[in-house]
C-alpha cells in the first residue's frame, strides 16, 4: 500500500501535504500522527508535526461486501480487491464454482457487479467498480476481439452488414476499438437495453471513415466513445449509423 | 438463501427494518416473496428493473449451486 510521510507546521498542514502527494481525497487515507508538533517559544525549538499518510480507499469495505455475499450465495473463494484505472477491481477466485458466478456470457457477474456497485455507493464508496471471477473479463476481451476481426472479414467478402451477439457497454466498445483502424469496415450500434449489438458493415467505396460524419452531428448521433451506460437517453438511436472515431 | 435475498434488499433501501422476505414453498420451486416499506421499491427495483433482474441473477445463481429452484417477487 503506498505511503508517504510529510511534515508540516501544524498537523493539518502535513496532512494536506501528504494528502496533495499521494493525490487522493482524506477519506481514502489512514492519516498517523508521528509528531504532534509544537509552537515553542518565540519562534524557538519548535518542533514541526509529522504524519504519515497511507492509501486506503475503503477497498476493505468492498472486499467485505463481496465475501459476505459470496458466504451468502454458498460460494467459497478469495476475493482481492486492487485500485487500477481509477475503478475498484474486485477479482474473485473460487474452487470450481467460476463458471457458476459468470453465468451465460457473464451474466450473472454483470449482475454481481451491478449489486456490489449500489451497495458500495450507498456506503458511500464512489469509484467504480469492476468485478472479475477468475479472469473471465480477459478472455471475454480476447475472444470478442477474435470474433470481430472474423465477422469482418466475412463483412468483406460478403458485401452485406453482420451483427454480434448482445453485448455489454464495454464489450461493445471493444469491438469497436478492435474494427476502428480497418478502413474497409465500420461499425455501429443497434437495439435497445439488453438487445444493444454492434453491427458490422462495409465501409462505402470513396468514403471517408471519420470526418465525413462529424459535420453532420445532429441530436441522433453520436460515437461509440460516448456510449458508456447511458440507457436513459438511448432512444431514438436505433437504425441511426454512428460516426466512428 | 433467505438470507442472502435479506441482505441485498437491506444493503440497497433506506429502511432496511422494513425489509421482509417470505419464503413459499412449492413442489419444485421455492417462492420468495420480498417486501420492502413504502418508498423503497424503486430502490431494489433500478432503473429499467436492472437491480431486480441483477438481485434475480444472484438468486437464480445461488439456487443452482444448492441444486434448487428459486424465484424471487418483488412487492410493496
Amino acid at each position: 500500500m503506498k505511503s508517504v510521510e510529510e511534515e508540516g507546521r501544524t498537523v493539518e498542514e502535513a496532512k494536506q501535504k501528504a494528502l496533495a502527494r499521494l493525490d487522493v481525497e482524506e477519506e481514502d487515507a489512514e492519516i498517523e500522527v508521528l509528531e504532534e508538533g509544537s509552537r515553542g517559544v518565540f519562534g524557538l525549538g519548535g518542533r514541526s508535526a509529522r504524519i504519515r499518510a497511507t492509501v486506503a480507499p475503503r477497498t476493505g469495505v468492498l472486499g467485505g461486501m463481496v465475501e459476505r455475499l459470496l458466504e451468502l450465495m454458498g460460494i467459497q473463494g478469495s476475493v482481492e480487491v486492487e485500485l487500477r484505472d481509477e475503478a475498484a477491481h474486485i477479482d474473485i477466485e473460487t474452487s470450481g464454482m467460476d463458471g457458476l458466478l459468470i453465468g451465460k456470457s457473464g451474466a450473472t457477474l454483470q449482475a454481481l457487479q451491478h449489486i456490489v456497485s449500489r451497495m458500495a455507493y450507498r456506503q458511500d464508496v464512489k469509484s467504480r467498480v469492476v468485478v472479475d471471477v477468475g479472469g473471465y473479463r480477459a478472455r471475454r476481451a480476447s475472444f470478442l476481439r477474435k470474433k470481430a476481426l472474423a465477422l469482418a472479414e466475412r463483412v468483406k467478402a460478403s458485401g452485406k452488414e453482420a451483427m454480434m451477439e448482445p453485448l455489454q457497454p464495454a464489450e461493445r466498445r471493444i469491438v469497436h476499438i478492435t474494427l476502428n483502424p480497418d478502413p474497409d469496415v465500420k461499425t455501429y450500434t443497434v437495439g435497445e437495453g439488453a438487445f444493444r449489438s454492434v453491427v458490422v458493415a462495409p465501409q462505402a467505396e470513396g468514403a471517408e471513415k471519420d470526418e465525413t460524419d462529424e459535420g453532420e452531428s445532429g441530436p441522433h448521433r453520436r460515437t461509440w466513445s460516448e456510449a458508456s451506460d447511458k440507457r436513459a437517453s438511448d432512444t431514438g438511436h436505433e437504425g441511426g449509423g454512428f460516426g466512428v472515431r | 438463501m433467505k438470507e442472502l435475498i435479506e441482505h441485498i434488499a437491506r444493503s440497497l433501501v433506506d429502511h432496511p427494518e422494513q425489509v421482509v422476505v417470505t419464503e413459499v414453498v412449492g413442489e419444485k420451486t421455492i417462492v420468495y416473496e420480498l417486501r420492502v416499506g413504502p418508498g423503497d421499491l424503486g430502490k431494489v427495483i433500478g432503473r429499467e428493473g436492472r437491480t431486480a433482474k441483477s438481485i434475480r441473477t444472484i438468486v437464480t445463481a445461488a439456487a443452482m449451486k444448492a441444486g434448487k429452484r428459486a424465484v424471487l417477487e418483488i412487492l410493496e
